[in-house]
């Protein structure tokens, strides 16, 4: 233990430097629009949404990223993007879709909506936030936001993370090996090993604790990545529909 | 008097050497995506059970084939403004695009979105856009559906569609160590959606009780009672279908 600690100590450090450097992570998304509902009449995809009270009138531009993340402008939208929307509740734009794809709609697009210009537009944390998992499971899910929309939430990846690795690493540390017999003063068979809870339940645990932690710093990594890819091409590369 | 100290520390070598391989039993399982399969490894002595893993892999004639039916079906179109047209009909998957044979002469139709229905054989389609949204995820797109249900305002809707995901990016083709034969893979994929109205969107469903309900929700209660009484179940499309013709009926008692 005493030889473990100076190293924990030295990864621990190297991280806050780590995070107070990475620019990435301090980074906050745009939230300005929120509460958006589609709906679609007579080949117009129609979007209701509202803008946050407390910032100003701004421009919402439709924009929409296809499979590989790359930026489209959506073209004929009513009304145009240089129409200012005041703070407040239920704001529609009408995207009318035929004329903007010549007709035929071959992609699957994902919307999104973004507020003011483009090219300030920020999704949110990157991959850099997956320092946060390596330093505590689930914390990078946290930074990386929309936890009320998860599944499985942040806490629970910190809770059975870090319990499996406790119980796994209790488990090694009360497994114990019992006396071996003798017979006619000769060892006849080594002690049978006590496990705490089941045969190599030390070994399962801790894997079992250590994949959790992993799977969430990969989950957090590809996030962030998805947040980058869509940073650069809204922010360099937008095509015309 | 046996070494604690030197058991200890064989014993902690071991311990780490099967938590790792554990670990790349749970990696490569959950990245291969794939089917265990289970061996047998014999040795002088012993001989002990073997896991691994295979890919899955479907013959090339199943996958490259883009079209729903191989054979083109008589039936006819209807657009919004014009009358019926006769001709023979097959569904291209990959392209999303309906193939027409009219007399001698072969097309596509190019305005989709004009497009009131066809129906070929015994089935009928219909060309909308659909709204995919998964908790904050959504996607939307357009493609042609089955129509599953009876004549009525609200349907339910089938999509099929061929998804080809390009591999070609490992380096070597080479993935987890395994050699993979196909660069790309290939994959028919149905999903179900419902459609309120003629015009609206196509909403994905599950097929759920919740999600079901939660689309119908003007007569959620009537049609679980009505799905109970009949024995339908919402994880069979037929009876999904069922419900949503039960559905037309009570809208069209309600503006009555």
């Amino acid at each position: 233990m005493k030889t473990i600690f100076p190293f924990l100590t030295t990864i621990l450090f190297a991280f806050a430097l780590l995070l107070f450097d990475v620019q990435g992570i301090s980074q906050t998304r745009n939230q300005e629009v929120y509460n958006i509902r589609y709906s679609a009449q007579t080949n117009q995809l129609i979007i209701n949404f509202d803008l946050k009270p407390d910032k100003g009138p701004m421009q919402v531009g439709l924009y929409l990223l296809d499979k590989d993340l790359k930026a489209y402008k959506a073209k004929n939208v009513v009304p145009e993007g240089n129409k200012l929307f005041a703070p407040g509740q239920n704001h529609q734009l009408i995207w009318n879709i035929p004329p903007d794809i010549n007709n035929r709609l071959e992609k699957t697009f994902m919307p999104l909506l973004v507020p003011g210009n483009v090219s300030e537009y920020n999704p949110g944390p990157g991959y850099e936030a997956a320092a946060l998992s390596i330093l505590i499971p689930g914390l990078g899910d946290y930074y990386m936001g929309g936890t009320s929309d998860q599944f499985i939430k942040p806490y629970m990846r910190t809770i059975s993370a870090l319990g499996l690795l406790a119980l796994g690493i209790d488990a090694s540390q009360q497994r114990y090996r019992g006396e071996p017999e003798f017979k006619n003063g000769k060892k006849w068979k080594e002690g049978e090993w006590h496990y705490r809870h089941f045969r190599n339940d030390a070994e399962l645990l801790i894997s079992a604790g250590v994949a959790v932690w992993l799977a969430d710093i990969v989950w957090v990594a590809i996030r962030g990545h998805k947040n980058n890819t869509i940073r650069r091409n809204l922010n360099t590369i937008v095509i015309d529909l | 008097m046996p070494d604690l100290k030197l058991e200890k520390k064989i014993h902690m070598k071991y311990l780490y050497i099967k938590i790792l391989v554990f670990l790349v039993l749970i990696v490569a399982g959950l990245a291969a995506k794939a089917q265990p399969k289970f061996g047998y490894m014999f040795g002088p002595k012993t001989g002990i059970s073997v896991a691994y893993f295979e890919s899955e892999k479907q013959p090339k004639d199943f996958w490259l084939n883009p079209f729903l039916d191989d054979q083109f079906q008589q039936g006819f179109m209807a657009f919004d403004d014009t009358i019926k047209t006769e001709g023979s009909f097959r569904l291209d998957l990959y392209r999303k695009e309906m193939q027409v044979v009219i007399e001698q002469d072969s097309f596509y139709i190019s305005e989709p979105f004009k497009l009131n229905e066809i129906v070929m054989g015994d089935s009928r389609f219909v060309y909308a856009i659909f709204i995919n949204q998964q908790r904050k995820q959504v996607e939307i797109g357009a493609d042609y559906f089955e129509v599953l249900s009876k004549n009525g305002p609200t349907q339910l809707l089938i999509r099929r569609e061929l998804r080809i995901d390009d591999m070609s990016g490992a380096p070597g083709n080479v993935q987890l160590g395994i050699k993979v034969e196909e660069k790309k893979v290939f994959s028919k994929v149905q999903t179900y959606f419902i459609r309120l109205e003629p015009k609206a969107e196509a909403i994905a469903i599950k097929r759920k009780k919740a999600d079901v309900l939660a689309v119908l929700d003007g007569h959620a209660s009537a049609i679980r009672k009505y799905a109970k009484k009949n024995g339908l179940h919402f994880r069979e499309a037929e009876d999904i279908a069922q419900m949503i013709d039960y559905y037309n009926v009570l809208n069209a008692k309600t503006k009555n």
